[in-house]
């Protein structure tokens, strides 16, 4: 049964009701309507940022259903993301970003979950000025405001 | 969502700014503090959420100026603090004294520490103090009243039986984990029953139950004083108390357990030659029956250290799902043995070796052997001249198991009547039926009646091929069969057959040690076919 979903720059994309039920905003839009061919409007992702968010539910459409546990410590979960999962996300940060954002809107914990994990091994292990340059920021501190604030936390700096 | 400006991480939202941080480590975020100013204040309060310095060079760094001044700035996002350092929050800072409405309790104020109002776990480490601080425990007694939230406690530092009591009546109301490392001396009792109704974890590592209150003397079963608790302890999920509960373990815990719930899944905790706390008394490990937890295993460690027949009996009748009964060293009276009966249904390891076991007779191992269809090893052997089991005992009645692996046994067969060797024949078909047995030890030294002396035991198996060995022909996978200390007849003949028969018996013992000295032709066929047999 398929399900047309429009971007917010007026594409539609048609996919299978259970690619689209990954998300579960769309699940719960689709249950809500009913039975229905009109189009589900994604007002805030784009076009190209919903056709890979697409690519990410249809590989992964047989994947069981992540439950939600509350006692679940994020920190002991396995660390390891899958060959196809990173060569998904090798892509610009704009869109690492974007992707990160429309998992989010469209609730899909497992893509929100990679999309994480990808930016915070692009942090791990880098200096500030690695940092920036990765990240195409300016650096508006001062060097003795930079130094002041090293000093304030090196404390924690040792593990 | 499209932006027109690139998207900056600290403007990410927040839940999903969570998500990456918590692939971060502290270390990382000391990085990230320094990028620019927008993810300097994003993350500088996830950066402060852990206190923990554990080692002198980070110590070293906390107490410089600018880390102080950081820490006065940012010390409200510390929702973990691991104290471990005195110097940590002793700086030369001005203090106050204070007296407050608690008689005879003197709060000391140091700045510092009361800056610390948001935390959710605190952990106190022994402190490494240049002067003992006899007040120390008071300032702690500040941090936690500061800090109503706690809802973990972590204690490995010396503390007044009063000041922990007080800390967790009146100030954690949301105490969910307490972690009582430290050898502490109090009232057990009172520590229990004040702690709040959320709690979820207990742990007594090292307590010694002192209530002044009580008299010396035991406290009886008859001297039931269990008030019934206004709280209900519904959440809790683990309890462990180990030290010395002076005796009292019932007065101490049987008003605490009767306010769990089935919610509380794991006790344990011994001590003070008392065995288990929990499953080494009948009436508590009833009560644990009743909320779901039942102890499978009854070994010697479990008992106190003088259990006597008749509470042995108790606790063995107190649940009918032993699945090992472990008794070693114990010895086993004639009331415990009729509990061991009733209650084997679940049995899969008896193992009663204690040299001279009273009450555990013959009757009883054939009984068990008679009930447990799940039995995999009984051991029995080292019971005396009066306690075995003999040929009439087995053969009374069919076994109930055919899974045994291990049988360590004494068993006694009459030689000098007519029907021995019919008799012991049957008795080796009904062990060649166990195809499972993989270790298999018969006989054992007795006391001779008339000289009192320790020698072979001669009203016992012949192992020869005429009493039947062959009817071992089965257990193709036994391993090891130890007949030494009795006075068999096994020869060459014998240990032919069992190189042809048994083919996985690697030990063999008992060929060397006999009451005869073996003859010339046995050590002949040893030596040459099977050293490693003796």
């Amino acid at each position: 049964m398929p399900v047309t979903l429009t971007s917010l720059d007026d594409v539609k994309f048609t996919v299978d009701k259970d690619v689209a039920e990954r998300s579960i905003l769309i699940k719960n839009m689709i249950e809500d309507v009913g039975e229905s061919d009109s189009p589900i409007p994604l007002p805030n992702v784009s076009s190209a940022v919903l056709k890979k968010v697409i690519e990410y539910c249809e590989h992964h459409r047989n994947d069981p259903v992540q439950v939600q546990d509350e006692t679940d410590d994020p920190r002991k979960r396995s660390n390891d993301i899958e060959e196809w999962d990173m060569k998904f996300m090798a892509v610009d940060q704009e869109m690492l970003f974007e992707i990160i954002l429309a998992a989010n809107y469209l609730d899909i914990k497992p893509l929100l979950d990679v999309g994480c994990k990808t930016v915070a091994n692009i942090i791990k292990g880098k200096t500030p000025e690695e940092i920036r340059k990765t990240f195409n920021i300016v650096n508006d501190f001062t060097p003795e405001e930079e130094a002041q604030i090293k000093k304030e936390n090196e404390w924690a700096e040792d593990r | 969502m499209s932006f027109l400006t690139p998207i900056a991480l600290p403007s990410l939202p927040t839940e999903v700014l969570e998500i990456i941080l918590t692939h971060l480590s502290q270390p990382d975020l000391t990085q990230c503090v320094r990028v620019s100013h927008a993810w300097n204040k994003a993350l500088v309060p996830y950066l402060w959420r852990t206190l923990a310095i554990h080692s002198r060079h980070s110590l070293k760094r906390f107490i410089t100026n600018e880390a102080q001044q950081a820490l006065r700035r940012n010390a409200t996002f510390v929702r973990e603090l691991h104290l471990v350092h005195k110097a940590l929050y002793d700086k030369s800072l001005p203090c106050r004294k204070t007296l407050i409405s608690d008689p005879g309790v003197m709060l000391l104020e140091v700045y510092t520490i009361s800056l610390f109002t948001n935390l959710r776990a605190l952990e106190l480490e022994p402190v490494r103090l240049v002067r003992p601080n006899p007040e120390f425990d008071l300032e702690i007694f500040a941090l936690v009243r500061q800090n109503p939230h706690l809802r973990r406690l972590l204690v490995n530092v010396k503390m007044d039986p009063k000041t922990l009591i007080n800390l967790v009546t009146k100030h954690t109301p949301h105490l969910g984990d307490l972690d009582l490392v430290v050898s502490w001396r109090g009232d057990v009792k009172a520590l229990l029953d004040c702690l709040p109704e959320c709690i979820r974890t207990v742990r007594l590592r090292n307590v010694v139950h002192d209530a002044p209150s009580n008299a010396q003397g035991k406290t009886s079963d008859a001297s039931d004083a269990s008030t019934t608790l206004a709280r209900h302890h519904h959440a809790l999920e683990s309890l462990h108390v180990a030290g010395n509960l002076a005796g009292k373990q019932e007065e101490v815990l049987v008003p605490f357990l009767e306010s769990c719930s089935p919610k509380l899944k794991s006790v344990g905790g011994t001590g003070g030659g008392m065995g288990s706390y929990f499953f080494g008394n009948a009436r508590i490990a009833k009560i644990l029956s009743n909320l779901g937890i039942v102890c499978k295993e009854l070994s010697q460690y479990t008992l106190p250290n003088n259990v006597s027949d008749a509470d042995l009996a108790e606790l063995i009748a107190a649940n009918s799902e032993w699945t090992n009964i472990e008794l070693y060293t114990r010895q086993v009276g004639p009331q415990a043995a009729a509990a061991i009966v009733e209650c084997c249904e679940h049995l899969e390891a008896l193992d009663i070796m204690h040299n001279g076991a009273r009450g555990l007779s013959g009757f009883h191992l054939q009984a068990v052997l008679g009930k447990a269809t799940k039995l995999r090893s009984l051991q029995a052997h080292w019971l005396l001249n009066t306690d075995k089991i003999t040929a009439m005992n087995i053969l009374s009645s069919q076994w109930a198991t055919t899974s045994l692996e291990h049988m360590d046994l004494k068993i006694e067969v009459q030689r000098a009547i007519q029907a021995s060797r019919s008799v012991q024949r049957q008795v080796l078909r009904r062990l060649g039926q166990q195809k499972k047995l993989r270790k298999l030890v018969i006989g054992g030294m007795t006391t001779d009646l008339a000289t009192g002396e320790f020698v072979h035991q001669r009203d016992c198996l012949e192992m020869t091929l005429e009493s039947g060995i062959d009817e071992l022909v089965d257990l193709k996978n036994l391993e090891v069969l130890d007949i030494h200390h009795m006075d068999h007849r096994a020869g060459v003949p014998e240990l032919e057959w069992m190189v042809a028969n048994l083919p996985r018996l690697q030990i063999l013992i008992g060929m060397l040690d006999t009451l005869r000295p073996p003859s010339d032709e046995v050590r002949e066929w040893l030596s040459t076919h099977r050293p490693s047999w003796r």
